[in-house]
């Protein structure tokens, strides 16, 4: 008798939690009352997203960030056209509040829940990018309602299976085995386009990678995954038994999260006499080769939202994350660069090189305010030989400026 | 019984002390300075090169006032110059035979 009680409690618990769970959905626009922010966002950029959202919904101005994962010319081709976000396959996603029953505990290392948006859809507030939308080839001229600033760069790479004995690419070999279908472009090892696991050629990471090798993302010869994200291609290229023959697109700071799983190739451009990793070494976090040009299959990520006469933002929020992320400022309990170089992003400030569109040549660039010794300071296993300085206090500097806590070049 | 497991002891290390740095020689390219993938002997139909890895800072000999001809450009100003500019950043050298490469070097067009 008392076991058959047992039972049916333990079985209305579990009745309860599984109905509890499908329920579980809520409405985006009824998640708490703070302001809510829109973004359609390329899925490389979802780090920084729910970085930034965690610490913009815990901060003195608490806002809410929903989000949907979106290609990049598909993303900037709604804001264009005003196209709604919709509930469809690709899930509307929200950052919670601690207490969130649908996300007890969670972080920004874990999924983000789902959220459902009104039937009729909802306006997009902002659109982040990752790559140049000069890539986007049926994108049509930007309204004059809206506008693009540039974010923080976006770097690229070709990963290969653990198991691989490959450590480098050249473009020719990524010419060849990227733009030529099955066994035709004698590119040893990387010859079976089943093993080749690309993106859609509306994906920045397809667009980025390929203007790399010079090969139009629309005539990239592999295998996309059925959703056509980063995250099927990582799972795809990890889960392959063919080590050496496998290889995939992605976005180096979904790599970054994921070194456990599989190797990023160094890569040699044309004109270059080595391969380089993005970092100093495979081990690094620093972006040192990507900042300073040795690795090449980098983007900016362009932020688009309606602005008004005066180029702001018409959307106060939208302002607010613009200028923590685009100007890399910070709140006295939101610092964007910190979450910027957090995601595995370059801020403009530590750049020392860019180029006008994907696959361009590469010019050198000296930032306004620059923040290179800041960045090496912060990034993972980070360090840098600067100078250490205190507040606006140039004197240690030498002809720099105090900057963050750091003496940098100007 | 013990001499002569110290003296089998001895040959192996004094082996070892000629071969590994041998090995280590020969894996070196012309630049002297970067890593390579693991020599692949021989090189397999259609690529799949040697790549070298660099050990890091102050291997590149290149920079050096009386090394001969420079691998690396000191003072950057154009693309190729930035691309190939000196660095003390892990190196790798590929240089993979690609048989569709045309007589110049260029690229064939796309299927």
């Amino acid at each position: 008798m008392r076991s058959t009680l047992r039972a049916v409690v333990v079985a209305s618990a579990i009745l309860c939690l599984s109905r509890s769970a499908h329920a579980a959905v809520p409405a985006c626009a009824s998640l708490g009352a703070q302001p809510i922010v829109y973004i359609e966002n390329g899925d490389t950029q979802e780090p920084l997203v729910k970085r930034l959202g965690q610490k913009l919904l815990a901060s003195a101005s608490p806002l809410r960030l929903v989000y949907k994962n979106r290609r990049t010319c598909d993303l900037a081709l709604d804001l264009y056209s005003g196209a709604p976000m919709m509930n469809d396959a690709i899930a509307v996603k929200y950052i919670p509040a601690p207490d969130d029953p649908n996300a007890v505990g969670w972080t920004p290392s874990m999924p983000t829940p789902a959220c459902t948006v009104d039937s009729a859809g909802v306006a997009t507030d902002l659109g982040i990018g990752a790559t140049y939308l000069s890539s986007c080839p049926s994108l049509p001229p930007m309204p004059a309602t809206l506008a693009q600033q540039v974010g923080p760069v976006q770097s690229y790479g070709f990963i290969v299976p653990k198991g691989s004995a490959q450590i480098a690419i050249t473009a020719q070999e990524g010419y060849f085995a990227f733009g030529f279908p099955q066994g035709t472009g004698q590119a040893t090892p990387w010859l079976d386009q089943a093993l080749r696991i690309t993106r859609g050629p509306t994906a920045s990471t397809a667009l980025t990678c390929a203007a790399a090798i010079g090969v139009p993302a629309s005539k990239l010869k592999g295998v996309v995954p059925t959703g056509n994200t980063s995250t099927e291609v990582l799972n795809a290229v990890a889960n392959s038994t063919s080590f050496d023959a496998t290889i995939g697109l992605m976005g180096t700071e979904v790599y970054d999260a994921n070194r456990d799983k599989v190797k990023l190739l160094a890569f040699k451009g044309y004109g270059q006499r080595y391969a380089y990793y993005p970092d100093f070494s495979a081990t690094n976090f620093d972006k040192k080769n990507v900042r300073d040009g040795h690795y090449l299959p980098w983007a900016p990520t362009p932020y688009i939202t309606r602005v008004d006469g005066t180029g702001k933002a018409t959307n106060a929020s939208v302002q607010r994350i613009l200028d923590l992320v685009v100007a890399a400022k910070a709140e006295a309990d939101v610092s964007g660069i910190d979450e910027i170089i957090a995601s595995g992003l370059v801020p403009e400030c530590a750049m020392g090189v860019e180029r006008a569109f994907d696959g361009a040549d590469l010019a050198l660039y000296a930032p306004p305010a620059p923040c290179a010794c800041y960045f090496e300071a912060k990034v993972a296993q980070g360090a840098t030989k600067c100078t250490v300085c205190t507040g606006t206090d140039d004197t240690p500097c030498g002809g720099g400026k105090c900057r963050r806590g750091y003496c940098e070049v100007r | 019984m013990m001499r002569t497991y110290a003296r089998a002891m001895g040959l192996a290390v004094g082996l070892a002390l000629v071969v590994v740095p041998a090995v280590i020689i020969s894996a070196c390219d012309d630049s002297g300075s970067a890593i390579k993938e693991s020599p692949v002997t021989p090189t397999p139909p259609g690529g799949g090169g040697t790549p070298v890895v660099d050990a890091g800072p102050g291997t590149d000999g290149s920079t050096t006032a009386d090394s001969g001809p420079s691998d690396c450009v000191m003072k950057p100003q154009t693309h190729l110059e930035i691309i190939n500019a000196c660095t003390d950043a892990v190196k790798i050298t590929k240089n993979p035979t690609l048989p569709l490469l045309l007589p110049d070097g260029g690229l064939p067009p796309l299927p």
